[in-house]
């Protein structure tokens, strides 16, 4: 069994009953260090505080929605980590939503209504599967394909990816995971 | 911007350090992949104690609800604004419904909300269909009817579709 005791969560939802209900789950799951916040501005300033292993937001928020977070997590020059993982919980699976959101940078979907299983599945998936994190012109964030299928025949991308350790990259602070 | 797109550009992958694999194996010291089904029981005992929370915050929401609805409907100067807070609480009843055992209420939100986004309706058809489906919530709410709803939940959803469906021209 995992010791998650040893994780920091950053919950993120402008609905306490719906912050209530992720924290009492993060709990049971023996997940003690858990901060919340009803606001997306106040999450990334207390990030740049203490560092976080995981970000779970609520994509619907106002004034600045999850989507908004996640790109400014992402792309910030004051970013606290670029590479957070973070698990989106929405209420809108429709294409647009999900694709906004891959596009922002978000690691995980998860669509409401939340449950227990549903949650631990994500976190796990978080630790044991981190996808590479990709940066073209106009995208940073967790590689958007997950599906591996194998063919014959060789790579047709007009550009393979340059694999590069996380310590080459300059301007991307690694931090959060202390 | 799609896939395609960003294979005319420089593609750099980047692995991180799994840091919280470290964190959480103890080094690694920690095998398997870490699912624990007690664990999973815990998780789920400790959302099922938020249950009551849930059921009052629905009251307190249906309430908002209807009174949101019924200023959109005689405060016409202010309408979208009250429009607004219509398709926000539904938007937080449609995310917490389910959990208290309520999918007709998580459906019927979802529906409303679905609608009052529809960039081509007026307002005026917006509060109407707000009115009908903001009645099918309170009454679902009024009656208990959890779950599906079984024959009555079927009717009051066939009912909201045809209503819907009259206004985008459908019907």
């Amino acid at each position: 069994m995992y010791r998650l005791d040893r994780m920091s969560v950053m919950v993120v939802d402008d609905n306490r009953h719906m912050l209530n209900l992720i924290e009492e789950i993060l709990r049971g799951l023996n997940i003690r260090n858990v901060s919340s916040k009803l606001g997306a501005a106040e999450a990334f300033k207390e990030m740049q505080i203490s560092a976080v292993d995981i970000v779970i937001c609520d994509q619907m928020m106002e004034p600045l929605s999850g989507i908004e977070f996640t790109q400014l997590l992402r792309t910030s020059k004051d970013s606290p980590d670029r590479f957070v993982p973070v698990i989106m919980v929405t209420g809108n699976s429709d294409f647009g939503t999900v694709r906004a959101a891959r596009e922002a940078g978000v690691t995980e979907f998860m669509v409401k209504p939340v449950s227990a299983k549903g949650l631990y599945a994500r976190i796990l998936e978080v630790i044991n599967n981190p996808r590479p994190f990709l940066r073209t012109k106009s995208f940073f964030g967790p590689d958007r394909r997950r599906r591996v299928i194998q063919f014959d025949g060789g790579d047709k991308r007009k550009k393979t990816p340059k694999e590069k350790d996380p310590g080459d990259v300059e301007m991307i602070p690694v931090g959060g995971h202390a | 911007m799609t896939d395609d797109d960003d294979d005319d550009f420089e593609v750099t992958m980047v692995r991180p350090p799994n840091r919280i694999k470290d964190k959480v194996t103890l080094g690694g010291k920690i095998t398997g992949d870490g699912f624990d089904e007690e664990l999973l029981k815990e998780a789920e005992a400790k959302a099922a104690g938020l249950h009551d929370e849930f059921l009052e915050a629905a009251d307190i929401d249906i309430d908002k609800l209807k009174n949101a609805c019924r200023q959109a409907e005689t405060d016409s100067a202010r309408r979208a604004e009250h429009l607004k807070t219509v398709e926000r609480l539904a938007h937080d009843i449609k995310g917490y419904g389910s959990n208290i055992n309520y999918d007709l209420l998580t459906a019927f939100a979802d529906s409303l909300v679905v609608f009052l986004r529809m960039a081509e309706m007026t307002d005026a058809i917006k509060t109407k269909v707000a009115r009908v489906h903001v009645d099918a919530m309170g009454l679902v709410f009024s009656r208990q009817i959890t779950g599906k709803g079984g024959d009555l939940g079927a009717q009051l959803f066939a009912g909201l579709r045809q209503t819907t469906a009259k206004f985008l021209g459908r019907g």
